[in-house]
Formats: C-alpha cells, structure tokens, sequence
C-alpha cells in the first residue's frame, strides 16, 4: 500500500515500478478473487457435487420416490446387468452418439472448408446455420416427427417426388426408429461445431494455403494436408464436445420418441428418467445414472488425451 | 478447371445445407397461418391460402387447461430464464473476473476444477434434485428452478468471461488504480461497461439453455401451471391434435424470443464460439 502512495507522482514510474505495480494489482484483487469464488464455489458445490455423490450413494440403495431409503449393497447394479434391459439401451446411446457426433463433425468440417476459401456471404451462412442450435429442441423434435409421418409429411413427400416409398412409419418401427432421431440430432448440432471448426480452419495462415494452391494441389488435398493436421487438435475437441452433449442427448430423443416404439430409441438418460419418474425405482434408475457418468468420463478423458497429443505433433 | 468444379460443388452443398436448415422453420411459419383445411389440401401451397393470423391468437390462449395455456407457459419460462441468468451472471462475471489477477498458474487451477462440473451428466442430478425440492416443498416453485439452471451455467459462464479478463488492457486498470478507483470501483465502473461483448455472448447462451432444456424442469415442475413453455411443448401435438394451424403458430411463438435475441446479438454469440476454435 506505501508502494502505491509513491506511485501517485507521475515521475516515478520508471518501467521496474510498472512491474511492481503489477504485483499491486494482483494483490489489491487477491481478496477479491477469494470473496468472489465463495459464491461459485458454494453453488457448484450445492448444485453439482453434492447431488452427484448423493446419485451414487443411492445407486446402492432401494428407494421408491417416498419415505426411507434401504440399503441394498450393489443389487441394483446386479439387477440392470441381469435383465440385459442396461445392456440394449447402452448400445442404442452408443450408436446414436458416435453416429450423430462424427456426422456433425464431419459435416462442419467440410462445410468450414468450403465457406472459408473467401465465400461470397459467409457471414450469412454462420449467422443462419446456428438458427437449430437455439431453437427449442422439443420443437425441433416435434417439426421432424410430423416431417418423417407416412405420406403426409415432408420428407416422405419428397421420397415420393424420386420414386422411393413414401409410407415408411419412421418413427413406428424399431428397425428405423433412429434414423430420424439421429438426422434431427445433425440437423441441430451441425451450426455450433461448424462455428468453432471455421474459426480454426481461419486461423490458418492464409499463404499457406495460397502457397499449396501454387504448387498445384488440389481442394482435397488442401484439405487432407494442410487443414486438418492443422487444426487437429480443435478437431479432437469438439468431436469430444459433441460426443459427451449427444451422450446426453434427452432433449431431442424423448420429445420425438418417448424412447419408443417399445424401448428401441431409450438412450441411457430416458432409460433413467423412465425407471425412476414412470416405475419409481430410484435405486436401479441412480445405478444406470452412475454408469452413464462413468461413460462420460472415459469419453472426456480419451478425448482431451487425443487432444493433447495431436497438439504434441 | 479443376479448382472451377471444386468451386461449384461448394456452393452447391452450401446452398443445400441453407435450404435444409431454413426450411423447417419455413414451413412452420407457413403452417402456423393456414387453418387445418388448407393444411390437408394443399400443404405446400404458398400463395393458395387466406392467413388466419388469429392462429397465434388461439396458440397463446390455448393449452391443457385454462389456467395452463401457452401464455401462462411463456411467463414461467421468463421467470425460469431471468433468474438463471442473474444467479450465473452475478457469480461468475465477479469471480472471473478477480481470479484473472491470481498467478497463472492459480488462474489455471481454479479454472480446471470449475469446468470439470460440465462433465457431470444432468441425469446424475435429476434425482437429487428432486428428492431435495421435495422434501423442502420447493417443486412447483420456478424461481428455484431457475437457480438451479443458472448455476449449471456458471462453468461455461466462467470460463469465457476468465479468458476475455486475461486479455483485458492491464495499462487501463493501472491508471484507475492510480487514480484512487478502488479494486470493486474498478471493476463496476470501468470494466463491466466495457466487457458488453463477451456478457451478451454468455447471456444469450445461458438464456437458450434455460428457455429451452426440460431435462430439469420436467421433474422440478409437475404441476401444469407451473410448467415452463419446454415442458408444456411435449404434449403440444395431443393439446392440438385437431387443430394443426395453432399447433404449428405454438411451435413458432415457442421458439421466437430465444431466435429473436440470437438474430439481434448473433455478432457477439458467432464470434465468442468461433474464438473457442482460434485460441487453442
């Protein structure tokens, strides 16, 4: 604080009293720091950790929505594995989070590529392809259900114009069941992953690429040899952004199938939110959850590993 | 030549992709002003129809029950997302913002264990939330709620806001220290005024997520009168099942004030997420 007194005339701040002063301004807002982190801290602690180590005590538990809980030691864990109903619904979340996440990634990619060679109107095209990205996603769902609707809906109607059948019941049978939900699911997530993919692909040096184009190389080989070595490690990133948001998908999926026909759309979060809120069985329904977490955590940590070791290159 | 057909063929994808992504929202405003007769003869008709803008009209006053309508819906969503967005903003703006002056390393540190919370999975938290709502009677209560959505959002709020303080003009804080302007006068008055951008950016994100997710709010908001407009969409198409104009005028009015913000500050949100791809 006497440091700061001095400082008040103009003559003394030589550059080694900057650098001093700039210790000051760290220790004028240290305080700060700590009184303001209070407030994050105690909220993420009442909001995130805390339930998160309530769920997996009670994934040892028994508990039907009221009264006392019941331990049960690892039956729930036993029961989900037993009943091989776990097993279905991990594989239906798998194939709808690799296939809609490697999709967006790779739509976005090529899309990033071609808007950024100097597109006329490229500022249009990233304001208009994030619009499904804000929309409501249970309105989204709603859109594309009656889209996929034999004969009268849109898409149908426009597999009639080329020849195709035109009375599939998409959203009725298990066998197609997913092809509509994880076409939404692009349709939805493409913007944001494009967004951030162009802001890299920009931020390559232009005479690069000038330079490639000189010697001849054609757009893919710009793309598979300067782009995308490039920009590998965002790559990896928001290929592990978007296989953690579609692994928690429930927005979309719940609202255009209700995990249906039967249980053949039920991704792990609609298979927790059924057991617990439609069967009352918190207990199996928190065991599925932890699982789930656990899911989430390797992909997060494969995921930032991949990253880092790209950016190593 | 080769280069000229490279040329054509990206215009054509991009021009397919606009098509698909404007289309939907096309139709569901074309659908949402013709009656259920004009839908069923000719849906795709552009000009074969007389508007029936009353649609709008029925959707904002129609719903499951007379004291859950759609207008009633909107209101719960606005109490939800106004309270999400104080409780984020009031916490991680500040903190953020103090926690840029920390060594880096601590700066890093700190910033670590906050996003670490975006890996837990919303359903890991459902059913916590529900039993602690409630055992406190807090279900149906949408301020509660909307705390909760804001504090989901802290991490993301936190770590955009931290990034743009690190690179804040250290020269401008030191004159406003030298001129007697406390830490926290420094900070309302100087900086905030000038942190517009990245604010509006997290605001908008934090707001779409809190109008439009329902994972939460299904479960914390069972009664219908206190459902927010996310939750009251599922059971749109059995609420119009005979009256398909209303329904898609519902869909419209569902989405407009989430689009309507984004179309207005799309600037700051485009380039606050193309950054997230520059600077690693």
């Amino acid at each position: 604080m006497t440091n700061l007194g001095k400082q008040k005339n103009p003559k003394e701040l030589s550059p080694s009293k900057f650098r001093k002063n700039k210790v000051g301004l760290g220790a004028v807002n240290r305080r700060w720091a700590i009184i303001s982190l209070v407030p994050v801290a105690g909220l993420l602690f009442i909001f995130l950790a805390l339930p998160a180590m309530y769920s997996i005590w009670l994934s040892f538990n028994k508990w039907p929505g009221i009264g006392t809980t019941k331990f049960v030691g690892t039956q729930n864990y036993e029961t989900l594995f037993e009943e091989g109903r776990l097993a279905e619904s991990i594989r239906i979340t798998l194939l709808y989070t690799f296939t809609t996440s490697f999709l967006i990634v790779g739509i976005a990619l090529l899309l990033a590529f071609a808007v950024s060679s100097n597109m006329k109107g490229s500022r249009f095209f990233r304001v208009v392809w994030f619009f499904p990205g804000v929309a409501p996603p249970a309105a989204v769902a709603i859109f594309w259900s009656l889209g996929f609707q034999p004969d009268i809906g849109v898409v149908n109607s426009v597999m009639g114009l080329f020849g195709l059948p035109s009375d599939t019941q998409w959203l009725a049978e298990s066998a197609t069941v997913m092809g509509p939900v994880i076409f939404a699911g692009i349709w939805i997530g493409v913007g944001f992953a494009f967004l951030v993919l162009l802001g890299a692909v920009e931020g390559i040096d232009v005479s690069l690429r000038e330079a490639s184009m000189i010697d001849g190389a054609s757009r893919r080989q710009q793309l598979t040899q300067i782009v995308i070595p490039l920009i590998g490690p965002v790559l990896f990133t928001i290929l592990t952004l978007q296989l953690i948001w579609n692994f928690n998908g429930f927005n979309l999926v719940f609202a255009m199938t209700d995990g249906g026909p039967g249980r053949s759309s039920e991704i792990l979060p609609i298979f927790t939110y059924i057991e617990a809120f439609r069967f009352g069985r918190f207990g199996t329904a928190s065991a599925a959850a932890v699982i789930g977490a656990i899911f989430l955590l390797i992909l997060g940590w494969l995921g930032i590993r991949m990253s880092r070791s790209r950016q190593l290159d | 030549m080769i280069t000229r057909i490279g040329r054509i063929s990206a215009y054509v994808a991009v021009i397919a992709w606009t098509a698909l992504i404007l289309l939907p929202f096309f139709f569901v405003s074309l659908f949402g002003l013709k009656s259920n007769t004009a839908i069923f003869a000719n849906p795709l008709g552009i000009f074969d129809f007389v508007p029936q803008w009353q649609n709008y009209v029925t959707a904002w006053n129609a719903g499951p029950s007379s004291d859950a309508t759609i207008g009633v819906f909107f209101t719960n969503s606005a109490i939800i997302a106004i309270t999400a967005l104080l409780t984020s903003l009031g916490v991680a703006v500040p903190a953020a913002y103090f926690t840029s002056f920390l060594t880096r390393q601590w700066n890093q540190r700190i910033l670590l264990a906050v996003i670490a919370g975006t890996v837990v999975p919303i359903i890991l938290l459902v059913i916590p939330y529900f039993r602690a709502f409630n055992e406190l009677g807090l279900l149906n209560n949408t301020v509660a709620t909307g705390i909760i959505y804001g504090s989901l959002n802290i991490p993301t709020a936190f770590l955009l806001m931290n990034r743009f303080f690190i690179d804040f003009p250290r020269e401008i804080l030191e004159a406003a220290l030298l001129d007697g302007l406390g830490p926290l006068g420094t900070f309302l008055k100087l900086v905030l005024p000038l942190s517009k951008g990245p604010i509006v950016a997290v605001s908008i994100l934090n707001l779409v997520f809190a109008w439009t997710d329902y994972q939460i709010s299904i479960v914390l908001l069972n009664r219908r009168d206190s459902q927010p407009i996310s939750v009251g969409l599922l059971s749109f198409i059995g609420d119009f099942s005979a009256d398909y104009g209303p329904m898609f005028a519902g869909l419209a009015l569902a989405s407009l004030p989430v689009l309507l913000l984004y179309i207005i500050f799309s600037r700051y949100i485009t380039k606050g997420i193309a950054l997230g791809g520059m600077s690693k």
